[in-house]
């Protein structure tokens, strides 16, 4: 464990590691821009770029949207772009790191599906969104791409069927990134409360059916590297 | 014994792979994958893979309002209100005392008779029953003299004061939102004593404000006429009032 790396975030230490076993999941994880270049976008956004506006936009969106997906379901798009509504207008206001950025937008994400869950709670019924239909209509092609899409989408059902506190530790610390310091900015808990709820989750997940049932699946195709490439 | 012995080796393989702190910060600060839990590390990869086609819709709405709020001088951006439960039940509490103080001064004048003809009238037709005099001039619609036992009037009681609200007013329309609100809403705040009194006495007892909102609200149990069982008179005997006032014979006030 004679490591000289802290404990990285998982989107730069993956390019490295585990991505590169699942063949299905490509090269870079959800989030392919590293700091720097999050950091040049973010200054130039905040000083009024519209180009590296949607930089951030595309290095924070899908990781947005899933979480999302986890604590509000299919309002998932609707609390998103509400989300990047509010971060646009107050985008110009932030003083901060990207580190300090990724806080900042999950953060109003969160505040986003909480107003979104009392809007919900309040309107009796509806009738189901057409969700499927959109996703068949916008994936260009592919059969790896089906694949994957179906694995995303299991997986983040599976996290979602979390207790709710469980649920959001494992996807803001697996899908958005965030350490578990930033987590808990977040969340508005203390990082041992953190901790707890993210390894509960692992240990829930880790017992799910759903997740053993894949185990056979998996495991002739795995090639699982021997070692992390890091200690951490 | 084998079942037993199953359940133990169950237990001790579950107790084995249980993961501890170290295995879970590793696996979840760097997507380690872990040998003991491939199906997991499987799982968290799935959750965390590149994005696809469809993640990445919405791009231009977001740049739009971006360069939106560069237009308007984004330098002081501030927050979008959030609306609380606290500003919602603050929300009612105000519009509900706003329809008792605006209507209770005009039932006042009602009730005293100091209103202009017109709406003298109106507010007797509407009111008789709770003590609101016909106006001066002119005689007060002729009363059709059948049908007493169909529909008993209630008496003109002397003690109702003050507040009376009529249907089509703004007020109770206010009163019935509240009145609804806390209906549907049992765990959440209790619509306010007096605005309550003010709508069963409107409605002619607390059992009819169902029906005496239906009309209003456009929605609500119309037909049956009668409350959801949570609604408590707060006056025993007012509930014993029949109907809309507007369509009962009266005697005069």
């Amino acid at each position: 464990m004679g490591s000289s790396k802290p404990i990285l975030p998982w989107w730069r230490a993956s390019r490295k590691g585990v991505a590169c076993w699942l063949g299905a999941f490509g090269r870079d994880g959800i989030d392919a821009l590293d700091d720097e270049e999050l950091a040049q976008a973010l200054a130039a956004a905040v000083r009024g770029d519209a180009a590296a506006f949607a930089v951030l936009w595309h290095a924070l969106q899908p990781a947005l949207l899933r979480y999302l997906r986890v604590i509000v379901g299919e309002a998932a798009e609707d609390v998103a772009s509400e989300t990047w509504l509010q971060a646009a207008r107050d985008l110009r206001a932030f003083a901060g790191e990207p580190p300090a950025f990724r806080v900042w937008l999950f953060r109003i994400a969160r505040h986003r599906a909480i107003d979104e869950r009392r809007r919900a709670r309040r309107r009796p019924e509806e009738p189901q969104d057409l969700i499927d239909q959109d996703f068949a209509g916008s994936a260009p092609d592919a059969a790896a791409e089906v694949i994957q899409r179906s694995d995303t989408d299991w997986a983040l059902s599976v996290i979602a069927s979390l207790p709710k506190d469980q649920a959001e530790a494992v996807t803001l610390r697996v899908v958005a990134g965030l350490d578990v310091a930033q987590t808990a900015q977040v969340l508005g808990k203390r990082p041992g409360a953190v901790r707890i709820a993210a390894m509960r989750g692992l240990r829930r997940l880790a017992g799910h059916s759903e997740v053993k049932a894949r185990r056979a699946a998996i495991r002739p195709s795995l090639g699982l590297p021997s070692a992390r490439p890091e200690g951490v | 014994m084998s079942l037993w012995d199953a359940l133990l080796s169950k237990m001790l393989t579950a107790r084995k792979r249980r993961i501890g702190p170290r295995e879970a910060e590793q696996m979840l600060s760097a997507q380690g994958s872990d040998a003991a839990h491939p199906e997991l590390s499987y799982l968290l990869a799935a959750a965390a893979a590149p994005p696809r086609s469809h993640e990445l819709v919405g791009l231009a709405a977001a740049v739009a309002a971006y360069e939106r709020a560069g237009l308007t001088a984004g330098e002081t951006a501030v927050p979008a209100p959030r609306r609380s439960w606290l500003t919602r039940s603050v929300a009612v509490k105000a519009a509900a005392g706003t329809a008792v103080l605006l209507f209770g001064g005009t039932a006042l004048a009602a009730e005293t008779g100091n209103l202009p003809d017109a709406a003298q009238r109106h507010a007797h037709d509407l009111f008789s029953g709770l003590g609101v005099p016909p106006a001066e001039r002119t005689s007060a619609t002729p009363t059709p003299a059948g049908t007493p036992s169909a529909l008993p009037t209630p008496a003109p009681s002397p003690s109702n004061h003050g507040r009376t609200i009529s249907p089509s007013s703004p007020a109770a329309l206010g009163l019935c939102r509240a009145w609804e609100a806390s209906e549907k809403n049992p765990t959440g705040k209790k619509m306010a004593s007096e605005a309550f009194q003010d709508l069963s006495r409107a409605a002619g007892g607390a059992a009819n404000i169902a029906e005496f909102c239906a009309p209003l609200l456009d929605t609500g149990p119309a037909e049956n006429g009668q409350g959801p069982p949570s609604a408590k008179p707060s006056h025993p005997d007012e509930g014993k009032g029949r109907g809309r006032p507007t369509t009962t014979p009266h005697q005069k006030g």
